[in-house]
């Protein structure tokens, strides 16, 4: 009898072993297509329809500390980027392309996060239109809830939501504010 | 202890036979599969992809008899050895490459995993050669059926984590 139960019990384990393996590998397969995939993304950020929250950035180009209610009155655009995101790079062109279209009735302002002299490297010998300001209480993604850059809301102008989502280029810039005019004429 | 050094002799022997019956069913698609490897010069890859089955199935059945487990054990930690020296080479090479395993009777990659495998076989084949150099391995019923069992435990694993990392490489790509 005792011989059987020693068998059995380390017969257990190995189930035991190959289960814990199975939910390993079950758990990894749900984060990649919970987390990782564009729906997931998009379902990032404040929602749409709230507000942001109150934030405090420093603008890299006049190191003037700018708050949330200085982009209250006109509609913004809003992305969050970092230095080491070479997909935030890429934006920059096509970001620029969108300030000089929309800069007379849209805010352009770029979250920059991470260490301030790698942002001082992404900007240096990049011409960069909109705002561009650094994230100095380490707040910005927590406080945005964001994951992942670069992301991009678009905000009315009192400071809610309009639209979110992923922020590759003028195309999704572009239906970022198509979201934010729908969302107005709903709200309105 | 010496229960245990019994079981993992089973175990060895039988993952060696189920990866070696494989190889020698399809043996010129193995020999490919060796110098496509490209650790070796191609000769000497073609006369490795060769004999490795049998050198398998040779030192699997070295391990089942009391007084040549110890040689069997020597064989197949050498083998061990050079899979883990191929495998760690394409993973540092960045290439993807089916680790050739078990032939064509499961589609692995020589990936992470293939290493962890190798590790724990090889951890394995250090217990039964300690064991086996005081104690000459002994079968019985149970621990014939405990070692199959964590055979198929193993291949069961491996063949959770094959369609893991396709599944991981669909929705990696679909994104």
């Amino acid at each position: 009898m005792e011989t059987f139960l020693l068998y059995s019990n380390l017969l257990l384990w190995i189930v035991q072993l190959l289960v814990l393996f199975c939910l390993f590998v079950l758990f990894r397969q749900f984060g990649e297509v919970y987390l990782k995939s564009a729906d997931a993304i998009s379902r990032d950020g404040i929602p749409i329809g709230d507000s942001i929250p109150e934030f405090v950035g420093e603008d890299l180009k006049t190191t003037r500390v700018v708050t949330y209610k200085e982009l209250e009155g006109k509609p913004t655009v809003m992305a969050f980027i970092s230095p080491n995101c070479g997909a935030c790079k890429e934006l920059i062109p096509e970001w620029n392309q969108c300030c000089i279209k929309y800069q007379k009735r849209l805010n352009f302002v770029l979250m920059g996060v991470g260490d301030r002299k790698k942002l001082e490297e992404f900007v240096r010998g990049r011409e960069i239109l909109g705002k561009i300001l650094w994230d100095r209480r380490n707040r910005f993604l927590r406080d945005f809830r964001v994951r992942v850059t670069p992301f991009a809301f678009v905000l009315d102008e009192k400071g809610v939501v309009g639209g979110k989502g992923l922020c590759n280029g003028k195309k999704h810039i572009e239906g970022l504010l198509e979201e934010l005019e729908k969302h107005s004429s709903n709200a309105g | 202890m010496q229960m245990i050094a019994d079981v993992l002799a089973v175990f060895l022997c039988t993952m060696f036979v189920v990866s070696a019956v494989p190889k020698i069913i399809n043996l010129p698609a193995f020999k490919e599969l060796t110098v496509a490897y490209g650790v070796l010069p191609d000769p000497i890859a073609a006369a490795f992809g060769i004999l490795l089955p049998f050198t398998e199935l040779f030192g699997a059945a070295l391990l089942l008899h009391g007084g040549t487990a110890i040689y069997g054990v020597l064989i197949l930690l050498g083998l061990l050895l050079s899979f883990a020296y191929a495998v760690s080479t394409i993973l540092r090479t960045k290439k993807t490459i089916d680790c050739g395993c078990y032939g064509k009777f499961f589609d692995a990659k020589a990936d992470r995993f293939t290493l962890i495998k190798i590790g724990i076989l090889t951890v394995a084949a250090f217990i039964v050669l300690i064991r086996a150099t005081a104690h000459p391995v002994h079968l019985s019923l149970n621990t014939v059926l405990l070692g199959s069992f964590l055979t198929v435990g193993f291949l069961t694993a491996q063949a959770v984590w094959s369609y893991h990392t396709k599944a991981m490489d669909t929705l990696k790509n679909h994104h």
